[in-house]
């Protein structure tokens, strides 16, 4: 016997109002007699079980009672739970993907709702072999037939879902055939926020609660072709039936843009925001106003570069200089020449064999570039205006008293001079990169200026940008997804910083939660964004119209409802009760 | 009061008559025999002939062989006067369907068999006095007079069938045939004085009980309050088996001593209930009694 509506027997309770109201009626009856004087004088009978009876049980209030008793049991739903032979298997599919993790009104989530009904199901057969499937983008199975009982409530108490995308219906398929198979199961209950439309018909769907919904559905982040900055590309759904003001924000951890749009009901739209002042390599998208499903209100980018700068220093160390170089990017100090990003040569020179980005600041190299006497200089020309290392750099607020003369080699580009003297030169051959600083920093005020960690940032920037083919990517939750390109493997973090166990030379995995993860390799530390697929965002208002309404079950009638029976039984004992009532009346002779 | 006679029930009312024991002397000519000579099939008597005969009625049969001359005579069918004397006082408004309820349907029914009859119809209703009724009349007319007025009585009031008979007398000067129709709950017989008035005035009266199946057999129990509907007076009795049977006793008592009193002055009695379906009271009960035939 299972109640569906408990709480009506606190309807009871109106017992004692019947009661209460009995008790207050006189208990002495009235009865008219066509003549009195036929009773007069007969002798009274207290003790007869007649009247005892009468005395102590009346009919009325009986009858009133069990009205009352039968109409409260028919209100609590009462239902007989028959293990019938009919019901052989019992299959319950939660939707674990990331949808449902959409906060509902009354603070839970979809998928709480869904496991409440997969719970009660769960109760309604408890004697039915059940099996609990979680599907997602990587279909799981929680309780498998021959489980107890205990270890399938808590199986489905302990489950959380996942940031997958949905998974299929041939995963589930597949899932269902490795437990028994399809046949073994009378009854395929998918409990979802959403339709599936390619379900089979003899599967049921119960449909958990869905919401409006403002979501990111696509991000991605580019250099600008003349490497001012990037532009942002975004997606943006606004699946409700209302207008909505949405403010879209990039961040790239240093600075922030936004775009205020407004944006139809039901309605998608893409949106290209440039962001100029950007050099960041991390990049958050977000949506405001958020919503009850925050994970897809915000999305994350990584421009593939490596988020630290490994440098060799040769010669005396310069604090303003490290300074400026820390404020691109982390730094790290590596002794070895293959190992480093960048070489910085400070009031020293460097071997002629050296190669790579090589950054000299008061120094030069043997047979390449000699410095030589110092001289005095006054203004600072800009012999090549348009040079990329000047991007965003004032050079007119530098101060120089003095620089060394330099023989430069051929090929060598000068971008600052002041008379004779080259102040900054780029030069490039196949073997490496020079940018050359002729004055010692201390006599000059590039310290104190805003724009030195500039001039430094454009040396960076070029440096170390990794080849676009593994660039501009990002990931989605459940994917696979490729680390190769950043050189061996040596850790991986997901965005809690957990670590990520790799099996040895396998150079793919399949994040399972969105946010920057951190992959470790022998070239530096990359970010890997991870984003939850868009797909969980869709829109659903359309299937919902199709397939709505939470399918009957076809073996529902195997839960037998005995509240009509209840309710039959209340309308008999109400006729008999008016019976007694009416013949009552007559007993007591009323005049008409 | 509802309507309490219809087409169908009057149909099966249309085989019976009304059994009159005497030749009455009626006014009119009807289908009951008359202590009068008169014209009808059902021979009578001869007689000598006298000037002014009729001379059709001369048997001359007898003539031839008698040589004398007799007159045949007949039986003069005069018509009857029926007075329905119907107790409306309170105790008839017991029960449901009340007593009142009931009686009005009998008295409906005899008063379409009396006017079917060709005799006349007068309706009585009375509690301690008489109601004003109906004098009696003959035609159909006189039936839809008979049920309105008895759809606008409503009960009430105490009993007097000596009262009312006494006043019904002296309204009505022709003997007839009086159906009196009461639940006859008196102490005593009071109205024996009032019947033997209506007997010495050459009435032919016939009693007809209505009582309540509660009336009879009470079926209540526990401590009661019992109220007189006539005269409001009460009594508190608690109830039992024992209470039960000696009030069935006493009642019995009661109706014997109406039968007694009936059977001693030739008076038929009837006595019915109202769970008593009317057809079968008058089909059998007053068929088998001789009222009806």
């Amino acid at each position: 016997m299972t109640l569906s509506n408990p709480a009506a027997f606190f309807l009871l309770f109106a017992s004692l109002l019947v009661i209460l109201l009995h008790f207050l009626r006189a208990r002495e009856r009235r009865r008219e007699v066509s003549a009195l004087f036929l009773w007069e004088g007969l002798p009274g009978d207290p003790q007869s079980r007649a009247a005892r009876i009468r005395q102590q049980l009346d009919p009325l209030i009986v009858l009133q009672l069990a009205i009352l008793l039968a109409l409260v049991t028919a209100l609590a739903q009462p239902g007989w739970r028959m293990r019938t032979a009919g019901l052989s298997g019992l299959a319950i599919v939660l939707d674990g993907s990331a949808s449902m993790r959409t906060l509902t009104d009354d603070g839970t989530t979809r998928y709480d709702r869904a496991v409440g009904e997969a719970r009660s199901l769960v109760d309604r057969y408890a004697s039915t072999a059940t099996a609990v499937i979680q599907l997602s983008g990587r279909p799981a199975i929680l309780a498998r037939p021959d489980s107890e009982r205990v270890d399938l409530q808590n199986a489905l108490l302990l489950s959380e879902p996942t940031w997958y995308a949905d998974g299929t219906v041939d995963a589930l398929q597949a899932l269902l055939g490795s437990v028994g198979g399809t046949s073994q199961f009378e009854r395929v209950v998918v409990l979802s926020d959403h339709p599936y439309p390619d379900l089979p018909t003899a599967f049921e769907e119960i449909l958990v609660e869905t919401g409006d919904n403002l979501a990111l559905t696509a991000f991605s982040v580019r250099d600008n072709p003349d490497r001012e900055g990037v532009s942002a590309l975004v997606s943006v759904l606004n699946d409700s039936d209302a207008y909505q003001d949405v403010t879209i924000r990039i961040d790239d951890r240093e600075n922030q843009t936004t775009l205020a749009v407004l944006m139809e009901p039901d309605s998608a739209d893409t949106f290209v925001i440039p962001f100029p002042n950007s050099r960041g390599t991390l990049f958050t998208a977000s949506v405001e106003p958020e919503d009850a499903f925050p994970a897809d209100n915000r999305r994350f980018f990584s421009l593939d570069r490596p988020i630290d700068v490994r440098v060799r220093w040769l010669g005396s160390e310069n604090r303003y200089l490290l300074a400026a170089l820390r404020s691109i990017a982390p730094v790290t100090l590596v002794d070895s020449a293959n190992d480093a990003d960048l070489t910085v040569v400070h009031a020293a020179r460097a071997p002629a064999s050296s190669t790579g980005t090589i950054l000299l600041v008061h120094a030069g190299i043997d047979d390449l570039l000699i410095q030589g006497e110092t001289a005095a200089t006054g203004q600072i020309e800009l012999a090549d205006p348009g040079h990329t290392l000047l991007h965003d750099v004032d050079p007119s607020s530098f101060r120089v008293r003095e620089a060394p003369t330099a023989s430069l080699p051929p090929g060598a580009q000068i971008v600052l001079e002041s008379g004779d003297v080259p102040l900054l030169v780029a030069y490039e051959d196949e073997r490496r990169t020079v940018i050359y600083l002729a004055p010692d920093i201390l006599d000059t005020n590039l310290p104190i200026t805003v724009d030195f960690p500039l001039l430094i940032r454009n040396v960076v920037v070029g440096l170390v940008r990794l080849s676009s083919e593994i660039s501009y990517r990002s990931a989605q939750v459940g994917e696979p997804t490729s680390l190769a390109g950043r050189g061996a493997v040596q850790a991986l973090y997901d965005a809690e910083q957990r670590p990520i166990q790799l099996p040895d030379g396998l150079t793919t995995f399949r994040p399972t939660s969105p946010g920057f993860h951190t992959l470790l390799t022998d070239r530096g530390a990359f970010a890997i964004a991870v984003n939850v697929s868009p797909e969980e965002s869709a829109f659903v208002a359309q299937a919902d119209e199709a397939r709505s309404t939470p399918v009957v079950s076809r073996s529902a009638i195997r839960d037998l409802p005995l509240w009509p029976v209840a309710a039959a039984l209340a309308i008999l004992l109400l006729l008999a009760e008016a019976h007694v009532h009416a013949n009552r009346r007559r007993l007591m002779r009323r005049t008409p | 009061m509802p309507t309490f006679i219809d087409e169908a029930f009057l149909q099966r009312l249309s085989n019976l008559r009304f059994i009159v024991k005497g030749r009455r002397k009626g006014h009119l000519a009807g289908l009951h025999a008359s202590p009068r000579a008169g014209v009808s099939l059902e021979f009578a008597d001869y007689r000598a002939y006298a000037p002014g005969d009729d001379f059709r009625y001369i048997d001359w049969n007898v003539v031839g062989r008698l040589d004398r001359l007799l007159v045949k005579t007949y039986v003069h069918e005069a018509d009857l006067p029926i007075y329905l004397l119907v107790d409306f006082s309170a105790s008839m408004g017991i029960g449901v369907p009340s007593k009142a309820h009931y009686a009005a349907h009998l008295t409906a029914a005899m008063a379409y068999l009396g006017l079917r009859g060709l005799d006349r119809v007068g309706l009585f209703p009375f509690t301690d006095q008489l109601i004003p009724g109906l004098p009696a009349r003959h035609g159909m007319a006189q039936m839809g007079r008979t049920l309105r007025l008895l759809r606008g009585i409503e009960p009430g009031g105490h009993t007097s069938i000596h009262a009312a008979v006494l006043e019904f007398l002296a309204q009505t000067r022709e003997s007839g045939l009086t159906i009196l129709i009461s639940d006859f709950l008196a102490s005593g017989v009071e109205f024996a004085d009032g019947l033997a008035r209506l007997l010495h005035r050459g009435d032919e009266v016939i009693l007809l009980q209505v009582l309540d199946p509660d009336d009879v057999v009470p079926r209540t129990a526990g401590t009661t309050r019992l109220v007189d509907v006539e005269s409001s007076q009460q009594l508190t009795l608690t109830i039992g088996q024992r209470t039960i049977d000696e009030y069935a006793d006493r009642i019995r008592r009661n109706l014997e001593q109406l039968r007694s009193f009936s059977f001693e002055r030739g008076i038929p009695y009837f006595r019915t209930t109202t769970d008593v379906p009317i057809e079968q009271f008058l089909h059998h009960d007053l068929r088998n009694g001789g009222v009806l035939r």
